[in-house]
């Protein structure tokens, strides 16, 4: 099995970024996954900051991020994370977050106010949301949505005959692919992305891309790299001729954009993907 | 100089590990800065580490199959 190979190299521009992170006390999930493409993504001035803590009230069985009880909200986050896009400098902001099922809303007031606030104080900046499930109720994905996305990502995370084994129990493609239906009727550009190597075949990808197709413009195929040997192990590394393979088979199937590797992961690369899909819109 | 893993990697996550694969150069070596001096496995990815400085090693701390975690002292380049 061959794993990437990252360069750890010396970037003053990183360390720039790793210092606003740091002092802005916001999480990032590039920290809390052990992103392999931190360095990459920091150094071009890109970050995806973690919103409402980084304990997680769910247990996916691929994740790496801490899971428990959280902590209550901190309502000085927002204003945080708004100084830390000015100081980053930021034009496109990926915003996730862990899921809060212990929340009434599920964090749906606290993730909208935060939006609008954002485009309050920096107006051009186009932000794409990593969302919850919001346990497949709509009216929570509507909040989020009227604060003003402009991308609304839901990951699926994998072929739906493999749900059950990845993903926590209380989170399922028909709740998923419901709030991404909603989420595309309401005009916003939508996301997903899509793991692989649980042991999932070829033909149940290219289901997977057929059903989800309709609802979603965006498409992100990656590889699911094990962060410890607490998550499920890998079954199968994609050769990068597989990757380029199923990108032109998730064109072909009708996506708008398509960001396909080894190392792809939702936000990666996002603004490219993203302008390439609202040419298409 | 002292160099260790880096922090910075993931700068607040520093429970991770990892195992030296390979230690690609030698006590009295010369390298210059960006030159790959070890690679470290971790369970997500390869990480090979470069040199921050053109100088001489003076000081290998490590050898393949050691477990390193942030802050590990690798060598010392002068």
């Amino acid at each position: 099995m061959t794993k990437p190979v990252i360069r750890v190299q010396n970037s003053e521009k990183l360390r720039k970024i790793a210092l606003i992170a740091r002092e802005s006390q916001v999480s990032t999930v590039c920290e809390e996954a052990l992103c392999p493409n931190l360095a990459e993504c920091w150094s071009s001035g890109t970050a995806t900051f973690m919103l409402m803590g980084d304990v997680c009230t769910r247990g996916c069985r691929f994740c790496y991020v801490k899971k428990g009880k959280p902590q209550s909200l901190d309502l000085e986050e927002p204003r945080r994370l708004i100084k830390a896009i000015k100081e980053m400098n930021l034009d496109y902001v990926t915003l996730t977050s862990v899921d809060r099922d212990d929340l009434p809303d599920g964090g749906a007031s606290y993730l909208s106010e935060t939006i609008m606030m954002i485009k309050n104080e920096v107006p051009n900046t186009i932000v794409e949301l990593l969302a919850p499930d919001f346990q497949g109720d709509t009216s929570l994905a509507e909040q989020v949505i009227s604060a003003g996305v402009d991308v609304f990502a839901h990951n699926i995370e994998t072929v739906p005959s493999l749900q059950k084994l990845v993903r926590d129990n209380r989170a399922n493609f028909e709740n998923s692919t419901l709030i991404l239906k909603y989420a595309k009727k309401r005009g916003v550009v939508t996301k997903s992305s899509i793991l692989l190597g649980f042991g999932e075949t070829q033909e149940e990808i290219y289901e997977t891309f057929r059903k989800i197709v309709e609802f979603i413009d965006i498409l992100v195929i990656s590889q699911y790299l094990r962060p410890s040997a607490k998550q499920l192990p890998v079954k199968k590394i994609y050769t990068e001729d597989e990757f380029r393979e199923l990108e032109r088979k998730a064109y072909e199937t009708g996506f708008k954009a398509v960001v396909a590797g080894k190392l792809a992961r939702t936000s990666y690369r996002a603004k490219e993907a993203y302008l390439k899909a609202i040419q298409k819109c | 100089m002292e160099i260790k893993v880096s922090d910075e990697l993931w700068p607040r996550r520093k429970d991770w590990s990892g195992e030296v694969v390979e230690v690609l150069v030698k006590e009295g070596q010369r390298v210059k800065k960006g030159d790959v001096i070890c690679e470290i496995e971790i369970e997500k990815a390869v990480l090979q580490l470069e040199s921050p400085i053109d100088g001489i090693i003076r000081k290998v701390f490590i050898k393949s199959g050691d477990e390193v975690k942030p802050n590990t002292l690798l060598m010392v380049i002068e």
